[in-house]
């Protein structure tokens, strides 16, 4: 809603300037977003006459022309054609920006001296086309003036963005109520409705008959004849541009300019186009046309409310009026309605047919059903003053139900308690009643509080406590802490995710965060088979964009664009991890799951710690071997797996017991190339809701060793295929319970061992809990290990 | 010569060369040469077969004498050495301290994420839990029982993703307090961290996802001025002791009364600049008091029971602390801006 302050003024007389009224707006619920001063490009610009006109002795299209702007007479040369004697005129002095940006400069002309510039409309920013000459003002124009006072520009515009429940203030009388209740010393001044009326009785010249009236609660007319069509005045024109609606001829803009006065959305019809002279109210058939006021044609149903005559549909209640029965300049008489319509189904209306108007807008938010008649009042009263048009005597009204006060109980007790204060009941009454609410007192602790019908927003006692805070001042409240002692904290899983994430930062990876909705083609690259559970996303129906249109299934496309957005930049060495939800539709009572997920990658990372040429590969194992060690899962296997979108012999599936956790492997070559990564960059996905049924951050101390240990080496050639973790299983069931500890340190595959053979070395502890472990026993051990390895994988032992 | 001034002729002798001596080497090697096995004194003591047998005693003594003479004057010169050589070996050893250290990697926590951290544990510190509710979410919870019947024209307030008639994507955390309401009786004290969505274009201040934190107290006695005290606290924490807070009366449909919290510009401190367009403050959540009808419709009796509730922007809140002004810097992730944190 926008509101001008000189209009506002005209029904309240408020003491603020253009700054506090924001403010007090903003404080009272009524959020100003913005403050515009209407003059401001051309606030210098003052009216001069134009004295004498010579011509120039040079040029023949140039005049000089002799100016009296009131403190100064100046010489100004100017091309315009229709330049005359005495004429006023808008007058850019040296000195002196115009709305384009040009600066007025002390200039010569073809050899004469010119001080400054006589403006044309488009040049002071006030018509978009090209004048033809400069501006000629008319005879309320004085010399020395400024041209924004003489064109009402002088004037401020206050940019409301007004909450639902503030429907009340869709309209100027609206908000200079609230200003009212403010100021103890104000009131508001109502705008006259003089109508002379003549004639017959309205009843004898039409009928109206509602169908629906459930649709239409109430449903006014009056008519309006020998209207003549011309423009309104120009301050009426000045006003609706002021607030954004566009000037179109009188009687519209009278419709206009009321709705902005009483909040009450209006609407002419010519009356000579209805048929039979009956106006009915109903519901569309299913199938019906209608073009409305745009030209369009509507398809329209039985839950959109029509005003019709006989034959046909004349306008959408409450949304747009018909092209059919519109007002033109050959309209003699008006029919104006003014009626209140069921708030939801203009909604239902406005949204199906993608029509939002200054009406529907007002009506779903719920009008004062008790305003109608005035409203239509000021608006004949205004036709009969700036159209020449004749009030027909009387009203029609169908209202069958008429409204009744609400009426609501509110307790003082609970009032204070909601609001932590201590105030009376004679103290809540005396803020109430400045807002029009009518007391009824039964007692000191409750109040009967009848509400005003233009309070639809005041439906129970909390909206009545609502206000009394707004009266008393939301920051006069006092601050205090709750009460209770209540204990603080996280779930398990929240702890755990903590811990997860301080773990990988701790590794030393990036955490980043990404969106959740993707477009499908960000999967392309998985080369997804068709029937891939990662297809199954839950869809957007109504995405603004393709990049949105679905919800992620997998981590792994938003990491690598991660990637590869900063690989494009130039940073290629990056390591990164994202802690996030994924999500599926699945059968059962709830139709959509969300799956925790903590996925990572590694981009250009240095070290080649086997010589394996997968330096992200395993810079990413070991942090996961790591935080697994961290979090008590101690039976973590990597198995050799193949996933569509990694290298298939450089990916493994982590498992534990017979639960896949997760997977990591390096990316496919030709991801790599097309993202522009680094070539072997690797990512790893796990699955936290499954760790987190296996996590066992419980820590208990055992006893540290007594005795010494006895560290063995031992180094095997075996067949390239075979798995060190194979090995090791075998190593360790042989090694028994004395065999405290087994690793690989050492990997070798060239030119000192044949082909198709690799040598693991491992490093093996011995140790025992109650003894020192002799020789004989280690030996025996170790020889047992080496036999089972001879045995098992062929494997031959290298001296060390 | 007899025994005696040869002994003499010897300390003299020894003494120079012992002083002289600048390696340990050689101290070692002059060591032998009087005091070894085969020594000068050695070779003294072996004439006392030519003297007589009063005079021994006396020149037994004297080589005695000189024997550890000249060992506490090696023992001394050695230690000297020692120092010398250690010394040097230290003077070797210098290294540049201005070379740069092994840095060691350390991953970057996102901002959003210290940021919800810090949310999370000024909470908890206050006795609340941690809640979460699922980002696909039913109409019923992020609508209707939030008091926002089909048709109202508070559901224009949010543009709303719609994944089918009855399910949609969150449009605020709000939700959660209706998952709680339902599982838990009162006292009860939440806040709930999370995902939302907004039928938004992405630009500088909008995007389609985003984050915002919930808070929601129900309890005997809770009042509006108990929600102003945690609120204030909450900012003072987050963004300073010299923090200003506003409240000022708007419209949720699930708080009635409903307050927008301002606080004072980070940037002017209220003096105004373009950040709060020159007003001095800025608007960071919504709250107020539990709409009775959403207490009703979760099973609460109003008369027993009041409570407020708020919601904030985590990205926005981010932001204001930061600095940052654009918030597609936030979904970005380029590292140079990750590794400012």
């Amino acid at each position: 809603m926008k509101v001008s302050y000189n209009w506002l003024k005209e029904y309240i007389d408020f003491p603020y300037s253009p700054e506090e009224l924001a403010h007090v707006l903003t404080m009272a619920g009524m959020e100003v977003d913005e403050v515009e001063y209407l003059g401001e490009e051309i606030k210098e610009i003052v009216i001069g006459e134009i004295l004498k006109i010579r011509e120039h002795p040079k040029a023949d299209k140039l005049v000089i022309c002799e100016l009296d702007t009131g403190d100064e007479l100046l010489n100004i040369v100017t091309g315009a054609p229709n330049v005359v004697e005495g004429a006023m005129v808008p007058v850019a002095k040296v000195g002196v920006t115009l709305p384009n940006g040009m600066e007025i400069k002390k200039a010569k002309l073809r050899g004469e001296p010119s001080y400054g510039m006589l403006c044309s409309t488009d040049e002071l920013g006030l018509s978009d086309e090209r004048a033809s000459g400069i501006m000629i003002l008319d005879d309320r124009a004085e010399k020395g003036v400024k041209l924004i006072e003489y064109l009402d520009l002088d004037d401020y515009v206050l940019d409301l963005d007004l909450t639902p429940n503030y429907a009340r203030c869709l309209g100027m009388l609206g908000i200079a109520r609230e200003l009212e209740a403010l100021l103890e010393d104000k009131q508001v001044n109502y705008p006259e409705s003089k109508i002379n009326e003549k004639g017959n009785d309205i009843s004898e010249m039409v009928e109206v008959e509602v169908v629906d009236d459930d649709l239409c609660p109430r449903y006014t007319g009056r008519i309006i004849k020998d209207v003549k069509i011309g423009p309104s005045p120009l301050w009426m024109q000045r006003q609706l541009t002021a607030a954004g609606i566009r000037p179109i001829n009188n009687i519209v803009d009278i419709t206009n300019y009321v709705l902005l006065e009483y909040n009450q959305p209006l609407h002419a019809f010519d009356f000579d186009t209805i048929v039979d002279k009956k106006i009915i109210v109903r519901r569309a058939e299913n199938g019906e046309k209608h073009v409305t006021l745009d030209d369009q044609e509507r398809n329209l149903n039985h839950e959109i409310l029509v005003i019709a005559d006989k034959e046909k549909p004349v306008g959408l209640a409450g949304v747009m009026g018909g092209a059919n029965s519109e007002v033109t300049e050959e309209t003699t008489t008006v029919f104006l309605e003014s009626a209140y319509f069921n708030p939801v189904n203009i909604r239902k209306t406005a949204k199906s047919l993608g029509l939002p108007s200054e009406a529907s807008h007002r009506f779903e938010r719920g009008l004062d059903i008790e305003n109608v008649i005035e409203a239509s009042n000021r608006a004949a009263y205004l036709m009969q003053e700036y159209a020449e048009g004749q009030v027909i005597t009387g009203v029609v009204d169908v209202y069958p139900e008429p409204y009744q006060a609400l009426e609501i109980e509110l307790d003082v007790d609970m009032t204070n308690r909601i609001l932590g204060l201590k105030l009376s009941a004679e103290d809540i009454k005396g803020m109430l009643e400045r807002l029009k609410f009518t007391i009824k007192m039964n007692d000191q602790d409750i109040l009967k509080v009848a509400v005003p019908v233009f309070r639809g927003d005041v439906e129970r006692e909390a909206d009545l406590i609502e206000e009394v805070a707004r009266m008393y001042g939301y920051n006069n409240i006092p601050v205090t802490k709750p009460a209770g002692n209540q204990q603080g904290g996280k779930s398990f899983k929240q702890k755990f995710e903590d811990i997860s994430k301080e773990f990988m930062l701790a590794a030393g990876l990036d955490e980043v965060i990404n969106f959740s909705l993707a477009g499908e083609d960000s999967y392309k690259i998985l080369q997804l088979a068709n029937d891939s559970i990662l297809r199954k996303w839950v869809h957007v129906k109504n995405t603004l964009n393709e990049a949105y249109a679905i919800m992620r299934t997998s981590m792994v496309p938003g990491i690598l664009d991660v990637l590869s957005k900063n690989a494009k930049r130039q940073l290629d060495k990056m390591s990164i991890f994202e802690l996030g939800n994924i999500y599926f539709q699945q059968e059962g009572k709830e139709p959509y799951i969300q799956f925790a997920k903590l996925a990572g990658a590694s981009m250009g990372y240095q070290e080649d710690g086997w010589n394996s040429g997968a330096p992200d590969f395993f810079y990413l194992k070991g942090i996961l071997e790591t935080y697994f060690e961290r979090i008590g899962l101690i039976d973590i296997e990597f198995k050799t797996s193949q996933v569509s979108y990694l290298h298939q012999g450089r990916t493994a599936t982590i498992i534990s017991g017979d639960q896949k956790l997760g997977i990591i492997g390096e990316v496919l070559t030709d991801i790599i190339e097309e993202l522009d990564l680094k070539e072997r960059t690797a990512v790893f996905q796990l699955n936290i809701d499954k760790i987190l049924d296996k996590v066992n951050l419980i820590q208990r101390y055992k006893d540290l060793p007594r005795y010494p240990a006895a560290e063995r080496d031992l180094a095997v050639l075996v067949e390239k295929n075979i798995k060190s973790a194979d090995l090791l299983k075998l190593i360790v069931k042989k090694g028994g319970e004395l065999l405290k500890d087994a690793d690989v340190f050492d990997l070798y595959q060239g030119d000192q061992i044949p082909e198709n053979k690799k040598s693991i070395a491992f490093k093996l502890l011995f140790q025992a809990g109650d003894r020192t472990l002799r020789d004989e026993e280690v030996n025996k051990l170790f020889n047992s290990i080496v036999k089972g390895l001879e045995n098992k994988f062929a494997a031959k032992i290298r001296g060390i | 010569m007899d025994l005696q001034e040869q002994l003499k002729n010897i300390e003299k002798e020894a003494e120079n060369l012992f002083k002289g001596v600048d390696t340990l080497d050689s101290l070692e090697k002059l060591r032998i040469e009087y005091l070894g096995k085969k020594g000068r004194i050695t070779d003294v003591l072996r004439q006392m077969g030519k003297i007589s047998a009063e005079e021994r005693p006396i020149i037994g003594q004297v080589a005695n004498q000189l024997k550890t003479k000249l060992n506490d004057l090696i023992v001394g010169r050695k230690s000297e050495l020692e120092e010398v050589r250690k010394a040097k070996k230290l003077e070797e050893e210098t290294i540049d301290v201005t070379l740069p250290g092994n840095r060691t990697k350390i991953g970057h926590r996102h901002p959003l994420t210290t940021i919800t951290d810090q949310v999370k544990d000024i909470f908890i510190g206050l006795g609340f839990t941690v809640a979460e509710g699922p980002e696909i979410e039913n109409e019923y919870n992020n609508f209707e029982a939030l008091n926002v019947p089909k048709y109202h024209p508070a559901r224009d307030l949010q543009d709303t993703f719609y994944i089918d008639d009855d399910y949609l994507l969150r449009t605020h955390t709000s939700p959660v307090q209706i998952r709680t309401l339902a599982k838990e009786k009162p006292p009860i004290r939440v806040i709930a961290p999370g995902r939302v969505y907004r039928s938004d274009e992405l630009d500088a201040s909008h995007s389609p996802v985003f984050h915002q934190v919930e808070g929601l107290v129900v309890d005997h006695d809770v009042s509006f001025s108990d929600l102003k005290g945690t609120i204030n606290l909450f900012v003072k924490t987050v963004f300073g002791e010299s923090t200003k807070t506003r409240f000022r009366p708007s419209y949720f449909p699930f708080t009635e009364p409903s307050a927008e919290v301002d606080i004072s510009c980070v940037i002017c401190e209220g003096e105004g600049c373009r950040l709060c367009s020159n007003t001095g403050w800025l608007e960071v959540m919504g709250s107020g008091m539990v709409h009775p009808n959403v207490l009703e419709m979760a099973g609460i009796d109003t008369n027993e029971y009041s409570g407020f509730a708020f919601g904030m922007g985590l990205d926005r809140i981010t932001m204001l602390k930061y600095g940052i002004h654009d918030i597609r810097l936030l979904f970005e992730n380029d590292k140079r801006f990750l590794h400012q944190f």
